[in-house]
């Protein structure tokens, strides 16, 4: 691997943190609050949540250029914020990161705090647990399996996670450039080895991660 | 289905809450818990617990709550089971009280999973007298385990019994091992009260809504 193999790499990794760890907050409330709401409008919630995994990446790309993009209200707002534009940056592809692995987070989040039940819930209220404490004692300790998936997945994905990231990121190495579009290079270059080394890698990093919460799930059941 | 009920059940008695399934009998100690909304009024001792629409929140309510099933929490041993509903917890009186439901030594550190289902509504009788509730409600707890386990059970509720002075409310299909408890019966069907009034009268009255409901009438 040369020196612009680890950039992207590093890159990968880093974008894969980050999005988990934007994303675990989110994912908690949201898929929380997917669980106990009594809301109508839930299931549009729902369907709404779950569109990035199923709209074509082109499709979420050309969305996110325009919805953050410099003539954008969040694009002028990110402008007047850092003096630079959210598109073709890191903080760009991690926003386009968060939007799309947002499914993979909140689904497995919402069915583990689905599965803790009413009963359950009653039962801590009925033990004098505020809200709060009943969510940090009672349903957090239940759930984290779930929460546990959606951070292991979002963290694969955003791995291997490439139109969305080459239509708001481009491909600006050392800023833009995650380790598959360094493969997509690559096999333009016809570097058929430099790629499949390189695929290798990934593969091996997303493997590691889902064999590791199997092991997780394995010694908890 | 919207349930209408009225009663008062004096400190130290029990009301057994009887009647076909779906009569609405969980749905009124969830009410009175606050699990469910409800409309109108639950008043224990000089406190108003609900009134109108509005009411104190759930874990507000010193209500020892016995779910079916026990409604144990799945991740903690029967010991935390109980210490968790202490306001102040501690792990001797924890221990006591599940001594007096006859569970001691290594079984109270096991979790929920690895207990029986008497053993369950043991910790399950335990952790709802952990509040020192100001009224105890139990949801069919002689159901679904076997019958000695289940004249065991009742002992022991006897036992609750003696050692709580709190109104007690117990949802029951079986009034025959709630009579000996129970100073008060009320009939349920259809979301309503049909007929109520002091155990031993309207189990003695073989014209009661009740025990023609028994008899299978």
């Amino acid at each position: 691997m040369n020196e612009a193999d680890l950039t992207a790499l590093r890159l990968s990794l880093v974008l894969a943190a980050a999005t988990v760890a934007l994303l675990l907050p989110i994912g908690l409330w949201l898929g929380h609050w997917l669980a106990v709401t009594r809301w109508r409008g839930r299931p549009l919630a729902e369907a709404l949540l779950i569109l990035p995994l199923l709209l074509p990446p082109t499709v979420v790309g050309l969305a996110l250029l325009v919805g953050i993009g410099p003539g954008s209200v969040i694009g002028r707002g990110w402008a007047a914020l850092t003096g630079g534009q959210l598109v073709f940056s890191f903080a760009g592809i991690l926003a386009a990161s968060v939007l799309v692995n947002l499914p993979l987070m909140v689904q497995p989040a919402q069915r583990a705090f689905e599965a803790v039940g009413d009963d359950l819930r009653g039962a801590a209220a009925s033990c004098g647990l505020s809200p709060l404490r009943a969510f940090a004692k009672v349903e957090l300790p239940l759930a984290w399996p779930g929460l546990a998936t959606g951070a292991v997945l979002a963290f694969a994905h955003t791995l291997g996670e490439f139109g969305v990231v080459l239509m708001v990121g481009g491909a600006i190495p050392g800023e833009t450039a995650t380790l598959s579009l360094a493969i997509y290079d690559r096999v333009q270059a016809f570097d058929m080895a430099g790629a499949a080394r390189l695929a290798l890698l990934l593969l091996g990093i997303s493997l590691m991660a889902i064999t590791l919460l199997f092991l997780l799930g394995r010694k908890r059941g | 289905m919207a349930v209408a009920a009225s009663f008062v059940v004096p400190p130290g008695q029990t009301l057994a809450l009887v009647g076909p399934s779906g009569a609405g009998k969980s749905s009124i100690l969830k009410a009175i818990a606050g699990l469910l909304p409800a409309a109108g009024t639950v008043q224990v001792g000089a406190t108003c617990w609900h009134t109108g629409a509005a009411g104190l929140p759930a874990w507000q309510r010193r209500a020892g709550l016995v779910l079916q099933g026990g409604g144990l929490f799945p991740h903690l041993d029967a010991l935390a089971n109980v210490m968790i509903a202490q306001t102040r917890p501690d792990r001797d009186a924890a221990a006591a009280l599940l001594a007096a439901m006859q569970m001691d030594g290594a079984v109270i550190r096991r979790r929920p999973a690895q207990l029986s289902g008497g053993e369950q509504m043991r910790v399950a009788l335990a952790r709802a007298l952990a509040r020192a509730p100001e009224v105890l409600l139990l949801d069919e707890p002689f159901a679904a385990v076997d019958p000695p386990v289940r004249r065991a059970l009742v002992a022991l509720v006897a036992s609750v019994r003696q050692q709580s002075a709190a109104p007690m409310i117990i949802v029951t299909h079986d009034l025959g091992e709630a009579a000996g408890i129970a100073d008060l019966a009320a009939f349920l069907d259809g979301g309503r009260v049909v007929e109520q009034g002091a155990a031993g009268r309207v189990l003695a009255d073989p014209a009661s809504r009740l025990n023609r409901w028994l008899q299978g009438g």
